[in-house]
């Protein structure tokens, strides 16, 4: 065990390269919402039109937001709760620690989707699919003591890869996310030389001008930047903090941003494409199927009427289950992290986070119901907390997070004021019209009882009760977070960094 | 293919992939500028 990784007195732990940082914080950013559902929302939402909003909120949401987590981590050197205490003021502790709790309430049934993706990796190797129809598999697998199995399998797999640290973060990264790219390469190209596949791209790029003035594609293109980008879950700032000193910020979060939606637009081509190609008359049905029924049922179907599609079939879910796994070590990074900052030692605290995400991951495992419930609860999670970061750094002042750290000596971009009336205006607004709007959505065609009983799966209730009881619990333990947050002062032998020592 | 559905394609896949390449480019020359120890 080095001592670094134990957190131990050889010296800071910090990427090796900026290649290193980049390939991990992309590996965080593509996650299985770059695959089963851009290509999803794309076609129900305008085509060409939603491509239009899509790229608008890349950059009125997602890289100002990733340039605040990065700052955030690089400035403060510590986790969720650790940044938001030190940066945004002793009495918002709890800020950062609804963005970690979000997160890792994520992680648990994450965690599960990752093993889906494992279970039909293997069934694909093993030529599974071609002896039985993937609508089987899925009913017999799903809520099985299977996708406990599995679930367990990639929780352990990210478990392994965090528990040596951001240098094990970093390896991982180097080799998974250059694969994945090439494999989406790979099914793309594959997918567009298919004979029919232009009606595809035909679907995929033809602008529908009057959706866009329908509100409701553009708040889905904020959904998708927000859900698919990964800004504002706390996961870049976990990783900024083993940022070099003098390393870039700004290039480094466009680089991040536009690197993830060159992905999802890729999995839009190499989806949409397969489905015009094989099925054309199913096409509705298909992409009105959700995520799993999309992924799970559907494309194994098609890869099997194509030719030589047992092969694609594999690299579509292995290119599936990298994107998951390298999303799941972000997330387990980060709730390490966070204990980490109240003095556990990086292993003990992995320890437990593993044993408490595999345990609470197993209501989702064994229950879709739960799964979905634990999905909209906490993906709408994620508007607040992006609500949070920007209000954490006007906070700390914008202008000051800007000239001191954004644009400090070793950025490659210098960024302007716009991005302090993106963070400090623009987001806030976006967070609340989101928040509102989904929870407008959860209440239509249903009686004042019916929306506010916390037992519905996707309601305002559900979303009440559990988000309340989280805040309270925050609210009352902030003082508690402020006191025991260990102040990790370099100690003998670590170099000292003059921008946490002068925060 | 339409004429608008060929241009709306050129126009995002150039922005998104163009945009990213064009990003990836420049941090490359940057890395090479910077001397080993600045970091």
């Amino acid at each position: 065990m080095s001592e670094s990784a134990r957190g131990g007195t050889a010296g800071p732990e910090l990427f090796g390269s900026r290649w290193g940082l980049l390939l991990a914080t992309l590996g965080m950013a593509v996650g299985t919402g770059n695959i089963w559902r851009f290509p999803r929302i794309v076609a129900t939402n305008g085509g060409g039109s939603f491509l239009v909003a899509w790229v608008c909120f890349l950059l009125l949401w997602s890289i100002p937001l990733m340039i605040v987590e990065l700052s955030f981590g690089k400035r403060s050197r510590r986790g969720t709760v650790g940044a938001f205490h030190r940066l945004a003021g002793e009495k918002k502790a709890w800020m950062g620690g609804w963005v970690a709790l979000c997160a890792t309430a994520i992680m648990f049934y994450y965690s599960v989707v990752a093993g889906w993706c494992l279970r039909y990796l293997w069934a694909s190797l093993t030529g599974e699919l071609a002896q039985r129809t993937s609508e089987d598999l899925w009913s017999s697998y799903a809520e099985s003591g299977g996708a406990v199995m599995t679930h367990v399998l990639a929780m352990g797999s990210a478990f392994a890869v965090v528990w040596f640290g951001v240098r094990g973060i970093e390896r991982v990264a180097k080799v998974l996310i250059p694969t994945l790219a090439l494999l989406v390469v790979i099914l793309a190209v594959r997918a567009v030389t298919l004979p029919g596949a232009e009606r595809g791209l035909e679907f995929l790029f033809s602008p529908d001008w009057a959706a866009l003035g329908q509100p409701k594609i553009w708040l889905e293109a904020l959904t998708q930047n927000a859900w698919d980008t990964g800004a504002g879950w706390g996961l870049i700032l976990s990783y900024a903090i083993y940022m070099r000193v003098r390393e870039d910020v700004p290039l480094n979060a466009f680089l991040v941003g536009f690197g993830n939606n060159s992905i999802s637009l890729l999995a839009g081509i190499m989806v949409l494409c397969t489905v015009f190609a094989i099925q054309p008359q199913a096409h509705e049905q298909i992409v009105g199927a959700g995520n799993e029924g999309l992924t799970f049922v559907w494309m194994p179907r098609l890869f099997t009427e194509m030719p030589g599609g047992g092969v694609f079939m594999m690299l579509f879910f292995l290119a599936l289950s990298f994107a998951a796994l390298t999303s799941l070590i972000a997330m387990l990074e980060l709730a390490t992290r966070v204990l980490m900052d109240f003095g556990a030692e990086r292993r003990r605290a992995l320890s437990w986070v593993g044993g408490i995400g595999l345990v609470f991951g197993l209501p989702s495992a064994l229950s879709m119901e739960v799964f979905a419930n634990q999905d909209w609860v906490w993906g709408l999670g994620l508007m607040l907390s992006g609500l949070l970061f920007a209000l954490g750094a006007r906070s700390f002042g914008l202008e000051r997070l800007r000239k001191e750290v954004v644009n400090a000596p070793g950025a490659d971009l210098t960024i302007g004021r716009w991005w302090t009336f993106v963070v400090g205006v623009l987001v806030p607004l976006e967070a609340v019209v989101l928040l509102v709007w989904w929870l407008w959505q959860a209440t239509r065609g249903q009686e004042l009882l019916q929306w506010l009983s916390p037992r519905s799966t996707f309601n305002v209730g559900t979303v009440v009760v559990q988000w309340g009881i989280a805040l309270l619990a925050l609210l009352a333990c902030n003082r508690w977070l402020r006191e025991h947050l260990v102040d990790r002062a370099p100690r003998s032998g670590e170099r000292s960094n003059p921008e946490v020592d002068s925060t | 293919m339409s004429g608008i559905a060929v241009t709306m394609m050129v126009w995002v896949c150039g922005l998104v992939w163009g945009g990213f390449a064009g990003l990836l480019i420049r941090a490359v020359r940057q890395e090479g500028k910077k001397a080993p120890g600045e970091h």
